[in-house]
């Protein structure tokens, strides 16, 4: 009797099995990692109030109303309308609703790390992908740009150009798109460099694919994850750089609602009103933390060496 | 008696000449039985479900043996030493049953009392000696903790001399410069004469080899294999051989254990087995392999591929690939191990049959 | 046993980082003339025009361009960045006479151990709370005590450390009245400064020395190192910790590089005499002098330190080592 062909091979189909994970696996490890699900909820949540902004609230983020200044959380003010207002926060030194501010502060300081990200993300990506995928000179001056510029701290580069250009919304997500670029270009280029000699792209080559199809099909692909992750853990960067810039002085100017603005505010009455102080920093604090949970969580679950043990 | 693969050194071949008993591969002669495995059972979590890598294995392992196990990848031969090693995490690794070294219990005794087993009475050399080996500590370094850590109160110079000697006994040349060197700068096959003479450096009981040549080359084996029987015969130790090289079986082992979807398919004299298998995995293994007197025949190879241990299938496990496929073997629990010679067993149907030459 | 190519690496090195120096400087010098002029905002605007321009010759501003920057690269070899006219300035400028000037370097300079003892103190801090917290966490992957020690320093590295600082003044020093709000001298004036300045090296080194040591502990010669019967806390020790050293230490760098950067707002915060402290006093009075001469400084610091992170490295790695 043949040992034919035909014989069903239970199981091989499982090592396709393997490879993939899908959407449902990855929805499945969230449930289960309630610590971070918690911070993609609360992104979602703070993404949408900062959208929404002018919606959800029903006060003014910039109007005083000084005769309601400094009132601790929870308490009422009777608002210039005439209307009773509710502050589940409290209320600011001029007398604008804390949680408000809070909220629209979210806007400033989400436009300002997701602008600047988005901008320097394509900047250093494309760089660094060329400059890996060309080599010789262009890899060379692409490189020592991006060695010098990390020579110097960023944060301090971003502190003396903001004191020559001042400061302001633009300016910023001008100056941190122009010092941060290099950790994407750096990043891009790695990933290519491994993949421009990988048996795939060869095989790609020998089958007559040009340059810019090898790039966009074969190596973009690869980066995907890595570079999400790296975006979302300089987002969370950026909001604690444009808080410490602000707070300083150099960065968003009075009155706009930037988080570290009502920081430095609060500073100022830091024995009389600890509200107003404590919760800019908690936004900002837990911003940030839900940021990095979630691209560490991120990091985790794309890594194929680690995937599946936290896939289990 | 076929002579399979006369290019491995093993020096003499060593005697089957067994002492008699009970057919059944379980058999366990109470007084110089070294190593007891008994219905081991290893399953890994993962993302689809459990891998169950080893599905009731038991053997033992007499003072001085040499056995063999043989399989291919994935049929479940190094998760059993690693489980005997105890080198597997819990979790992911769920093991149940029973391994028993000199009376204790190495899967539920303390850490501290494994641990103190583990390098010293029982030692392991491992397939890839490069990755093997710690790249930031001297070759001396690694050869001397295992005096400094079996044997507390050893000093350092002591250590490093006794390095400097198994060194010189595994064949290193200028072992007293080396052992101040990184195993960067050491070649495969030096590296495993390293990880030899770590592995005897406490002269254990039992040395486990996995596939301790598959890394080396060609030319480096023959000699890897030479030394390992050299140093078996000086020091009295048992050797159990991890390999899918029916050559390396034969020349180098006394028994041999089949293994293929986590079980032992097959066990018994290497002789006995290799002139008449009995079990069709070991034939097809066999005549897998290329052989001097068969210069003009065709390779035959196993068809398909072994299973996915996520879904291994009723019954004979083997039954997908194999040429002997009855109706019979595709449900169930599949056939056990059963005895089928003085010494041998088999956990195939036809066994009797293939013995008998059908 | 520093070989010769160590050696002239070290040149090479040292050579990079002093064109560096030259860039980011020359940089600043023509960025600095961009905000207007200098003797203007020293003598303010009810000063005469003749005023302004006497100021502006001793200055050197009358002098081309060119000349101004030849000057001031020589100036910064030998450690000579150009006076101020403004800061700490004892006797103010009084109409009709001019002001008195100070070097600005050592202005800077004197700022420096100040800077040090902070930096010091929490860098330090910092690698003893994180080394263990990280090895520890990698020896129990996915425990309840790993992932606490995940959350925690992933806590570390979000927070705002003016804002932590400000809550630990308000706790400990207004609250609590158990340590001073701000100044320097004694060591209780250190702890919250540091504390402040260490939460975020302490969270990206434990992360790295976790990571690192579960990479490490993953390898086949760490099982191997258990098929000998190597304890856990040698292997932990010494086996996995040795090969894990440079992740490790290279961050321990790059956060020795962001504390320079953090002293900046939080000697501010808390009143600390360090060169952070008086690049922000610089920056505020637009005093360019002074801010060339602490960027200098700042500029300098963090070369040296990654530096030394770059022979460290070597000194980590054997195969760089013995080639």
């Amino acid at each position: 009797m043949a040992a034919s062909s035909s014989v069903s091979r239970p199981g091989t189909t499982g090592e396709e099995r393997q490879a993939r994970v899908t959407a449902r696996d990855l929805a499945a490890a969230l449930a289960r990692d309630w610590v971070v699900l918690l911070a993609v909820v609360f992104l979602v949540v703070l993404v949408a109030a900062a959208v929404l902004a002018h919606l959800l609230m029903p006060y003014d983020p910039l109007l005083p109303n000084i005769f309601a200044g400094r009132r601790p959380p929870f308490s009422e003010t009777r608002g210039l309308d005439g209307g009773v207002q509710l502050h589940l926060l409290g209320t600011d030194a001029l007398g604008r609703d804390m949680l408000t501010r809070l909220v629209y502060g979210a806007r400033a300081s989400l436009s300002v790390g997701v602008v600047a990200v988005a901008v320097s993300a394509v900047i250093g990506t494309t760089l660094g992908l060329f400059a890996g995928f060309l080599g010789g000179r262009v890899d060379t001056v692409v490189m020592r740009t991006v060695d010098a510029f990390q020579a110097v701290p960023s944060l301090l580069v971003a502190l003396f150009v903001l004191f020559i250009i001042g400061g302001g919304l633009v300016n910023m997500v001008v100056i941190f798109a122009l010092v941060r670029w290099v950790v994407y270009a750096r990043l891009a280029r790695g990933i290519t460099l491994s993949y421009r000699e990988s048996s795939y792209v060869e095989a790609a080559r020998s089958i007559g694919a040009t340059d810019l199809r090898i790039i966009f099909r074969h190596i973009l692909p690869n980066m995907f994850s890595p570079l999400l992750v790296l975006a979302t853990l300089e987002v969370a960067l950026l909001i604690l750089a444009e808080a410490g810039l602000s707070f300083l002085g150099f960065g968003l100017k009075p009155p706009e609602p930037s988080w570290g603005l009502m920081i430095a505010r609060g500073r100022e009455y830091l024995r009389e009103a600890w509200w107003m102080i404590t919760f800019p920093g908690l936004a900002v604090f837990l911003t940030t933390l839900s940021l990095n949970l979630f691209a560490n969580w991120l990091r985790t679950i794309t890594d194929p060496v680690q995937r599946w043990r936290w896939l289990i | 008696m076929v002579d399979l693969n006369p290019a491995a050194e093993c020096g003499e071949r060593p005697s089957s000449s067994e002492p008699p008993g009970s057919a059944a591969a379980t058999v366990t002669p109470p007084t110089d039985v070294a190593l007891a495995v008994s219905d081991l059972r290893v399953a890994f979590e993962s993302p689809h479900g459990l891998v169950r890598a080893v599905n009731g294995v038991s053997f033992s392992i007499r003072r001085g043996e040499t056995v063999g196990i043989l399989g291919e990848s994935g049929s479940g031969k190094s998760v059993s030493v690693s489980a005997v090693m105890g080198l597997l995490d819990r979790p992911p690794a769920h093991i149940t049953g029973d391994i028993r070294f000199r009376g204790v219990d190495l899967l539920r005794a303390p850490a501290r009392e494994t641990r103190r087993i583990r390098g010293n009475r029982i030692s392991m050399v491992f397939q890839d000696p490069v990755t093997a080996l710690n790249p930031s500590l001297t070759v001396g370094y690694q050869i001397g903790e295992l005096f400094r850590v079996h044997r507390p109160g050893t000093s350092r110079r002591y250590a490093l001399r006794e390095a400097v000697e198994l060194m010189d006994r595994v064949g290193i040349p200028s072992a007293r410069e080396r052992v101040h060197g990184y195993p960067h700068e050491l070649s495969g096959g030096m590296s495993q004469r390293i990880m030899i003479a770590m592995a005897i450096a406490l002269k254990p009981d039992i040395l486990i080899a996995d596939e301790p040549t598959t890394a080396l080359d060609v030319t480096v084996q023959a000699q890897i294999m030479a030394l390992l029987a050299e140093l078996r015969r000086e020091t009295g130790m048992a050797l159990i051989l991890i390999t899918h090289d029916v050559g390396v079986v034969s020349e180098c082992t006394e028994r041999v254990m089949v293994m293929y979807a986590g079980r032992i398919v097959e066990s018994g004299p290497t002789g006995a087995i290799l002139a008449r298998p009995a079990h069709p995995y070991t034939a097809g293994l066999m005549s897998s392999m290329p052989r001097a007197e068969m210069k003009n025949r065709r390779l035959v190879v196993i068809e398909g591929a072994p299973p996915v241990m996520t879904a291994i299938p009723p019954g004979c496990a083997f039954h997908p690939r194999c040429g002997r496929r009855r109706p019979l073997c595709t449900g169930g629990g599949g056939p056990g191990l059963r005895g089928v010679a003085e010494e041998r067993a088999s956990a195939c149907h036809f066994a009797a049959e293939m013995v008998a030459g059908g | 046993m520093i070989g010769h190519g160590l050696g002239g690496y070290f040149v090479r090195r040292l050579l990079g980082s002093a064109i560096m120096l030259l860039l980011v400087m020359s940089a600043v010098f023509f960025a600095d003339r961009q905000i207007g002029d200098p003797a203007r905002m020293v003598l303010g605007v009810a000063a005469t025009e003749e005023d302004v321009r006497e100021l502006r010759e001793r200055m050197g501003l009358e002098d081309p361009l060119w000349v101004q920057y030849r000057r001031f690269v020589l100036g910064m070899v030998q450690g000579d960045l150009g006076d101020t006219f403004r800061y700490g300035i004892s006797k103010p400028f009084a109409h009709g006479g001019m002001p008195e000037s100070r070097k600005t370097l050592p202005i800077a300079a004197e700022r420096l151990p100040a800077t040090f003892v902070l930096g010091g103190v929490t860098i330090v801090f910092a690698i003893l709370v994180a080394l263990p917290l990280g090895i520890y966490a990698a020896m129990r992957p996915r425990t309840a005590g790993d992932r606490t020690v995940n959350v925690l320093s992933l806590a570390g590295v979000s927070i705002v450390e003016y804002w932590f600082a400000l809550i630990l003044i308000l706790v400990f020093a207004v609250q609590l009245d158990w340590l001073p709000t701000s100044g320097y001298g004694t060591p209780a004036h250190v702890i919250l400064p540091a504390l402040a300045l260490s939460l975020r090296p302490i969270g990206r080194i434990t992360q790295i020395a976790r990571s690192s040591m579960l990479d490490e502990l993953a390898k086949p010669h760490i099982t191997a190192a258990r098929g000998r019967g190597v304890p856990i806390t040698r292997i932990a020790s010494i086996h996995a910790l040795k090969n894990a050293a440079i992740p490790i230490v290279t961050t321990i760098g790059d956060e020795t590089v962001n504390v320079v950067t953090g002293v900046i707002i939080i000697e501010t915060v808390f009143g600390w005499p360090g060169i952070g402290a008086l690049t922000v006093d610089a920056l505020a009075i637009r005093d360019v002098p002074l801010i060339e001469a602490t960027i200098f400084l700042l500029v300098l610091i963090v070369l040296g330190i990654n530096l030394v992170i770059d022979l460290a490295y070597m000194a980590l790695n054997p195969r760089v080592r013995l080639r």
